[in-house]
């Protein structure tokens, strides 16, 4: 009996193990950070793009370490989405398994029906929004920021 | 609101919120775990979006909703004209993102963008994604760093919460989410484009109506000041800006006004409700010097 209990406990450890190893997150906004440490003012290691899967390594509260060529690294998980891959389906490896969601994420209102949208709406000041966009603020301004308001965050909400 | 249905895999995430939500907790804390409830559904959406699942406002994918929010953008840069302001421009979108990293959903799908308009009416608007315009006339009315921190963090909860996707009629998703639910479509014909575009703009109306004429409800807003006063604190920012600004607006406003005082509460009921989370909810914090100087050189007054 205790042989069997042995191999069920040995089993369900192991595939807890390969499970754990087979983790990705799917990046579900236009581009995000994949920082050295779990804090928005850490350094970029590398860019996550939409629809880019990565294998998931750890995860401490809204933080997700993941695997990157550049090395492990952190995101938050408002830019992500969890999913089980399969090991059949290629394990961990970058852009093989979630395609088909992001392709189908890609329909609903998207450029097309914003397309038809405009024509039917001329005074709706898209060019306006464009440059709006076009505002960014490096992670550096970000930092200066916080360092000339002598501010101290107090961590991301959850 | 149903609720969204959930998948397998978010069980455990939903049985750890359950139990958190079991515990005691306060009126600000209880909007916070809302608001990660908000992101797990909202997260979960691009998985369910070809499979014809979806029922209402929660299921929208972070991409509709930021195609939602560039058009509720656009319709307000259509009436009212960016202030021609680099400066301040620069600063206020900084300060944006600093304190939307201290929010429930840091990251959307387009990103934060914050800019000013050029009008003396009193108001500010936050349309789904994270665009955020605040008037010259609203700016003026800060006295403080901490003051417009509490602004922005506001307009930021109305996102977070997802307020304006919740003004949207239910008939007209049931109408787009049944298109879309047809998973052989790779394009669309002229007449599902037809229709979901009627769908679009259906929505974008709801969304502008409720933002800029009716207004959200009170709880709205009074779940938006909560939020508001937790993002300031986690930001590193005094939540009392919060009340300070809400004192200084309740000697503006007149009945009858148009714009931000006819589509909010009155300051005062407002004022109690967010002294009484602060309060609750411990987010005492200090006003630094550092950053009372820096406004003094980008205040509009």
């Amino acid at each position: 009996m205790k042989r069997v209990l042995s191999a069920v406990l040995a089993a369900t450890l192991l595939t807890g193990v390969v499970y754990a190893a087979t983790e990705t997150v799917t990046v579900i906004v236009k581009k995000t950070s994949i920082r050295r440490e779990r804090q928005f003012y850490a350094p970029t290691l590398a860019e996550g793009l939409l629809g880019e899967t990565f294998a998931v390594k750890e995860r401490d509260n809204s933080w997700v370490k993941v695997g990157t060529a550049s090395g492990d690294g952190w995101v938050h998980e408002s830019a992500v989405t969890t999913k089980k891959v399969a090991a059949s389906s290629g394990g961990a490896t970058a852009g093989k398994v979630d395609e088909r969601d992001v392709a189908n994420a890609a329909k609903g209102f998207n450029p097309q029906v914003e397309n038809e949208y405009r024509k039917k709406n001329p005074t709706a000041n898209f060019a306006a929004v464009d440059r709006m966009e076009k505002l960014g603020t490096s992670n550096a301004a970000a930092v200066a920021f916080v360092r000339d308001g002598h501010i101290q965050p107090r961590g991301a909400g959850k | 609101m149903k609720p969204a249905r959930r998948t397998a895999a978010l069980f455990p995430v939903i049985v750890a919120a359950g139990a958190l939500l079991g515990a005691p907790a306060t009126a600000g804390a209880f909007d916070l775990l809302k608001a990660a409830g908000t992101v797990v559904q909202h997260q979960d959406a691009i998985v369910k979006s070809g499979a014809a699942l979806r029922k209402g406002f929660a299921d929208l994918t972070p991409q509709e909703e930021y195609y939602l929010g560039r058009a509720v953008a656009a319709r307000i840069l259509g009436q009212y004209r960016p202030l021609d302001d680099e400066g301040r421009t620069v600063y206020l979108n900084t300060f944006g993102q600093v304190l939307a990293r201290a929010s429930s959903r840091p990251e959307t799908f387009g990103g934060w963008h914050f800019i000013l308009l050029d009008t003396d009416e009193v108001n500010a608007f936050a349309a789904p994604g994270g665009f955020v315009f605040v008037t010259r006339g609203l700016y003026g009315t800060c006295a403080t760093e901490e003051q417009l921190a509490a602004v922005l963090a506001h307009e930021i909860g109305h996102v977070t919460l997802r307020h304006g996707l919740g003004a949207i009629k239910n008939e007209r998703l049931t109408e787009a989410f049944t298109i879309l639910g047809a998973e052989a479509v790779k394009t669309y014909s002229p007449a599902q484009l037809s229709q979901l575009t009627a769908a679009f703009e259906g929505s974008i109306n709801d969304i502008a109506n409720k933002m800029i004429v009716s207004g959200y409800s009170k709880g709205q807003e009074f779940d938006a000041d909560a939020e508001a006063a937790h993002v300031a604190w986690r930001a590193g920012y005094n939540p009392a800006g919060l009340t300070e600004f809400l004192a200084a607006l309740g000697g503006r406003g007149k009945s009858g006004d148009k714009g931000f005082f006819s589509t909010h509460p009155q300051p005062a009921e407002r004022l109690a409700k967010a002294a009484a989370v602060i309060k609750s909810d411990k987010l005492a914090g200090d006003t630094d010097a550092a950053r009372t100087q820096r406004f003094a050189k980008y205040a509009l007054r």
